[in-house]
């Protein structure tokens, strides 16, 4: 009972200082007003790939905008929380508390993704709802699964953003690094698509798709058109199967953020 | 304060800023299109007519140079100039169906005939009204297609002059202004433990400062 108050108090200590008031209430407003204006209804219709379409304008590949605040604002958590609470010498007290290391990490790592994630997620799919009922909430499935692809390369971002916020210690450096990362898999997704189209074969698509699963599930729902004639399409396995690959990479990162913290780190 | 009550507060400060994000999108319009252009039709008393619809011989059907899909998105705006005063009635189908389900063609548009169609399917209209000279917004429910009648209920041959257009709003109006008024004061309720804590606080401060 102690022990698990002892974490809950670390956790509400985290809360309050990465979401002062009105912090939550300005993402809130940010994220509702960033899907309304750049979501593309000029196809509304009631099917799959208008639902995954929804999705991707207002909040995936095709809106550099969104994902790219979204990005920013979990690098810049990790960044000032984490790394930041390391170069001033915070952490040092944190460890002086009846807490393990470990729970530190996740309680530091729940505030700092889970929260950013769900406001993101929760402003999307309410707005996405009020624009278009009729497609949103029959294709609940795709919505789920295209919000999964934006999670895992969220979660890839910040698995690496966290082991180099915890090695470099320097919370300005790691959130350039965070940015120049995701701008550099923005940049991969685009060569790997041109490549494909140079050689007729979805196999780089396939390849990059592990680290940018967004790329992936596009190749699924819009196909790739060759010529007039003939268009490349990934399978729904596929997309999944990269999907999945990408959680699996974040949890091998996380897991070397949490040995490095608990067992190679010293202050 | 309890962590209890700073969590409901919190709820309530979000739902506040998700009703008032609704609440500007709703009032302002993304863009504005006029794709038909300015239009003149006559139509003879005691008639009516499906506006801006021209009537095929050939192959026995209206034809609109395109009828897209009236979105829940769009404030639709209908500008009239007439010489008499104008019946119109917006209905819940496309010229076509209704056409072809009712017999809304050239040789029978007879007010008499209107009126027929209009008591026996009053579920069909969505809106009604009389105008001469002036303009009607209407705004979809749904996202659906409908088509406006005209009917010239005086013994003058009716001339008139008129431009659709419709806003592209950034979320359907009704849908949002129903979120806002929903979660606004909703909100404003979960939020009072917190909005009477700072009320409290800023005074002792104000207090203090004083002595």
């Amino acid at each position: 009972m102690t022990k698990t108050r002892s974490i809950r108090e670390f956790l509400a200590l985290s809360l309050n200082q990465d979401y002062k008031f009105p912090l939550l209430e300005v993402f809130f407003f940010l994220f509702i007003l960033l899907t309304c204006i750049t979501v593309n209804t000029s196809t509304i219709g009631t099917t799959e790939y208008d639902a995954y379409s929804l999705v991707n304008t207002s909040a995936g590949l095709s809106n550099f905008i969104s994902l790219f605040v979204f990005v920013i604002l979990v690098s810049k958590n990790i960044a000032l929380s984490l790394s930041g609470d390391l170069e001033k010498g915070t952490m040092k007290t944190y460890f002086s508390y009846p807490i393990k290391r470990r729970e530190i990490l996740s309680s530091k790592l729940f505030s700092e993704i889970a929260i950013t994630s769900l406001v993101f997620f929760a402003a999307n799919f309410i707005s996405l709802c009020i624009i278009a009922p009729n497609t949103i909430l029959p294709n609940i499935s795709t919505v789920l699964i295209a919000y999964a692809s934006i999670f895992a390369f969220v979660l890839l971002i910040s698995s690496l953003v966290t082991l180099i916020g915890l090695t470099a210690k320097k919370g300005s450096l790691t959130l350039i690094l965070g940015v120049i990362l995701f701008i550099a898999l923005f940049i991969l997704s685009g060569i790997s698509t041109s490549v494909a189209y140079q050689h007729q074969s979805l196999t780089p698509i396939e390849v990059v798709s592990y680290i940018n699963p967004l790329l992936g599930l596009l190749y699924h729902y819009q196909p790739l058109y060759m010529n007039f004639n003939s268009a490349l399409i990934l399978s729904f396995d596929q997309a999944i199967t990269s999907i999945v690959g990408c959680y699996v990479i974040s949890t091998v990162l996380f897991a070397l953020s949490y040995y490095y913290f608990n067992r190679r780190m010293s202050l | 304060m309890k962590r209890l009550w700073v969590i409901i507060s919190r709820v309530g400060t979000i739902l506040f800023t998700i009703g008032f994000a609704f609440l500007i999108l709703s009032l302002f319009a993304q863009t504005v299109y006029s794709p038909y252009g300015f239009n003149e039709q006559t139509i003879s008393n005691q008639q009516f007519q499906p506006l801006g619809a021209r009537y095929d011989s050939y192959s026995k059907a209206y034809r609109v140079n395109t009828q897209p899909l009236a979105s829940a998105q769009n404030i639709y705006n209908l500008t009239i100039n007439s010489n008499v005063t104008l019946n119109i009635y917006i209905i819940d189908m496309n010229i076509t169906e209704l056409a072809v389900n009712y017999q809304i063609l050239p040789q029978q548009l007879s007010q008499a005939n209107l009126e027929n169609l209009l008591q026996t399917k009053s579920a069909l209209i969505l809106w009604q009204g009389s105008i001469t000279n002036g303009s009607i917004n209407y705004t979809p429910l749904r996202n659906s297609y409908f088509t406006i009648l005209i009917s010239n209920p005086t013994s003058e041959i009716a001339q008139i002059q008129y431009t659709i257009s419709y806003y592209h709003m950034f979320v359907p109006r009704t849908a949002g202004l129903q979120t806002a008024a929903v979660s606004i004061p909703v909100g404003l309720v979960l939020a009072t433990p917190m909005l009477s804590n700072t009320y409290k606080r800023v005074k002792n401060r104000f207090h203090r400062n004083k002595k």
